[in-house]
């Protein structure tokens, strides 16, 4: 429960004081509001979490009938809309397949310098296209229209994480000539490219996680139909009955994003300012972070794979891939390492729920 | 698909164009057919309609029949912007965005709103625009969002070519896809449903609830290839939220589209196609009517239900439990 801390009086008659609801002090000081609830002990964020727990969240994959792969993914007040549609990119006779190939497996995110939209439109480029859509009417704040600098920031963001991860190995989007030997390259005729549309229904914080993991649910869970060249047509055509998984890597990576909130706080009798850390923040808590920081991490489940409940912390092994802090130096090193282990934990509910998805029938 | 000028905005494929797949099966297999609907061509489909799952907006409904899934939100009452270009409005300004997600249909819809679903656009808000009480809200503006995630259309129909030995292949027929009057229709109906338990569920003063429906009239294949559209009246079929396949061996000759006000028995928009006779007058037009407003009828009753379901979702909560003690007690400020 708020409540301000009142000045001492100090003998001469103060003002009555102002008084007004809490739903009124939530909307005119945001900042105050959060303030409060943080500086109560243990601390609770007005969303009745504590700082370090996340929103729970659900995944329903391929509900959808004209997509190759969907999921739909809700995090308390935030739902995407993950689907992937595959297109068939044909090598005219004078190209070189190479060119893709090394552009897909470019080690760095140097390339992405030059990606898809700084050099107006991608020349060989990406053949996984993600992009956000956020003009849905999923809140009041997001304006109606082309994607503004938030859609087109997340796009962008997503767009990387890709690229970086590496996350869709480049096997199952190749179209070879007929039934001929698959392993050579020069019979490499087309490619798949996939399209990434991430639809957002009800925003309510933290987007990038949600349509990072529905990214990864719908990829998961899609099937290509299996598509090879036909020297008598000269085109690829698609065979109806047999469908075939897009591989990905190994270990899946998650993105887990804290916000950080200062608050005040008084140590030895100087008062000063400390940064509270806020797992998997909301809009209200969105709007009053100093700092953004995103971490993305692999988490092996080693032995427990199967059985959640029996998942300790100690027991996984998580390699970090990533980490983005945007604004502000209120972060320590210490605060980072705590991230990282709630990372861990997050990762492996994300891969312990995926797997169960992918194991329910349709 | 030829490449087409790179948007700023989005991340792009690769320039070269991609293509949608395309499959390949031989005659002898013979064609997917779409899957032929059981029911009665009296009954409507089922419909899954839910309001206020979308916290952040005013009012918001999700609805599903069959294949077909929609989002809406509505946003609003708000002010117009105070510029000096805003013309005064006494009422309320309303505004209908439908929008396909690039996935919701056989092929790839694009980014931006194409003329069939600006035309969707229309229609809604004329279904809309006479049902809501505008005059309550003045010098301010209601958006109403459509966000279809999936759609029925011609599916394997159009993406699907024969081979037979020695004969060209027929080519894919993409560009129609989800196009007839069929499908926008039943889209356009849901639509028209979906927005009124948005707008009530936004707490919009409303004079009714407008609910869509729409019917299709079918004759048998021979009868109009034969002499004349007249002589197949005996064998006409009107079927109540058709599917995308037609009965068999039946083809469609009219479909009508309406948003009906049930409690007013008011048609706030009709939109009819395909080739309705005349020769007994608007005998035809009107049963045609009558069995769309009967489809709007059932599916009104889905609506009410809806309603009264987020009503009584509101009782409950702040009925039985205790209102938050934050909300009760006033914050001291001072200074």
């Amino acid at each position: 429960m708020p409540t301000l801390i009142r000045q001492p009086n100090s003998g001469e008659r103060q003002p009555p004081p102002l008084t007004f609801s809490t739903s009124l002090f939530r909307q005119i000081s945001p900042a105050l509001y959060l303030q409060r609830h943080l500086l109560n002990n243990p601390p609770t964020r007005p969303n009745g979490r504590n700082p370090s727990q996340c929103r729970d969240f659900t995944l329903t994959t391929n509900s959808l009938s004209h997509a190759h792969g969907s999921a739909v993914v809700r995090s308390g007040d935030t739902a995407v809309v993950c689907g992937i549609r595959g297109e068939i990119l044909t090598i005219a006779p004078g190209d070189d397949p190479s060119r893709f190939e090394s552009y897909n497996g470019s080690p760095t995110s140097a390339i992405h310098a030059c990606g898809s939209r700084g050099a107006g439109g991608a020349s060989w480029g990406g053949l996984v296209v993600p992009n956000v859509e956020l003009s849905t009417g999923c809140s009041k704040k997001y304006p109606l229209g082309p994607p503004g600098g938030l859609a087109q920031t997340l796009s962008d963001q997503l767009h990387e994480l890709v690229n970086v991860t590496k996350l869709v190995s480049l096997d199952s989007l190749r179209i070879y000539d007929g039934d001929n030997d698959t392993t050579s390259k020069m019979k490499i005729k087309g490619y798949w490219s996939l399209y990434i549309d991430v639809l957002c229904i009800s925003l309510d914080g933290n987007i990038l996680d949600a349509a990072w993991y529905a990214i990864v649910a719908a990829l998961k869970s899609s099937k290509l139909p299996f598509a090879s060249w036909n020297q008598i047509e000269e085109r690829v055509f698609c065979d109806p009955s047999r469908y075939h998984p897009i591989s990905l890597r190994q270990s899946l990576p998650f993105t887990t994003t804290f916000a950080l909130v200062p608050v005040p706080a008084s140590a030895g009798g100087e008062v000063g300012e400390v940064a509270l850390l806020l797992n998997d923040p909301d809009s209200y808590e969105e709007d009053e972070a100093c700092e953004i920081l995103t971490i993305l991490s692999t988490t092996d489940l080693g032995t427990a794979q199967g059985d959640f409940s029996q998942l300790s912390l100690g027991k996984l092994r998580t390699r970090v891939e990533k980490i983005e802090k945007r604004g502000g130096w209120k972060l320590g090193i210490s605060q980072i390492e705590d991230c990282t282990q709630l990372a861990a934990s997050k990762a492996a509910r994300y891969i312990h729920t995926l797997a169960k998805e992918q194991l329910t029938p349709m | 698909m030829a490449a087409k000028a790179p948007d700023r905005r989005r991340n792009n494929p690769p320039s070269h164009g991609t293509t949608p797949p395309v499959f390949l099966s031989s005659a002898s297999s013979g064609a997917v057919k779409p899957k032929q609907s059981s029911r009665p061509p009296n009954e409507i489909r089922k419909i899954f309609l839910r309001t206020g799952l979308i916290s952040s907006v005013t009012g918001s409904s999700f609805l599903e029949i069959a294949p077909l899934k929609l989002s809406i939100s509505v946003l609003g009452p708000r002010p117009l912007p105070r510029t000096s270009s805003t013309p005064f409005a006494a009422q309320a300004i309303l505004t209908t965005e439908v929008k396909f997600a690039p996935f919701a249909s056989t092929v790839r819809r694009g980014y931006v709103r194409d003329s069939s679903e600006r035309d969707l656009g229309s229609r809604l808000y004329q279904a809309l625009v006479g049902a809501i009480r505008r005059e309550l809200y003045p010098k301010s503006r209601i958006e109403v969002v459509v966000t279809i995630l999936d759609s029925e259309d011609e599916g394997d129909d159009v993406n699907t070519v024969y081979m037979e030995e020695g004969k060209t292949t027929v080519e894919t027929k993409f560009w129609d896809a989800g196009r007839s009057e069929r499908a926008l229709g039943v889209v356009l109906a849901g639509c028209i449903t979906a927005a009124s338990a948005a707008l009530a569920d936004a707490g919009i003063e409303m004079f009714d609830l407008v609910s869509g429906g729409v019917a299709t009239s079918f004759v048998d294949e021979v009868g109009l290839k034969g002499k004349g559209v007249g002589d197949a009246v005996s064998n006409k079929l009107y079927v109540r939220d058709p599917a995308i396949a037609p009965p068999e061996g039946k083809v469609p000759l009219a479909t009508c589209v309406l948003g009906y006000m049930a409690a007013r028995d008011e048609i706030s928009e009709l939109w009819i196609s395909g080739k309705v006779g005349t020769k007994n007058g608007t005998a035809e037009m009107d049963e045609l009517v009558d069995e769309a407003i009967a489809a709007a009828r059932s599916a009104r009753g889905v609506l009410n239900e809806a309603a009264k379901e987020r009503v009584q979702f509101i009782v409950d909560k702040t009925g039985t439990t205790e209102p938050l003690k934050e909300e009760s007690t006033d914050v001291q400020m001072t200074g």
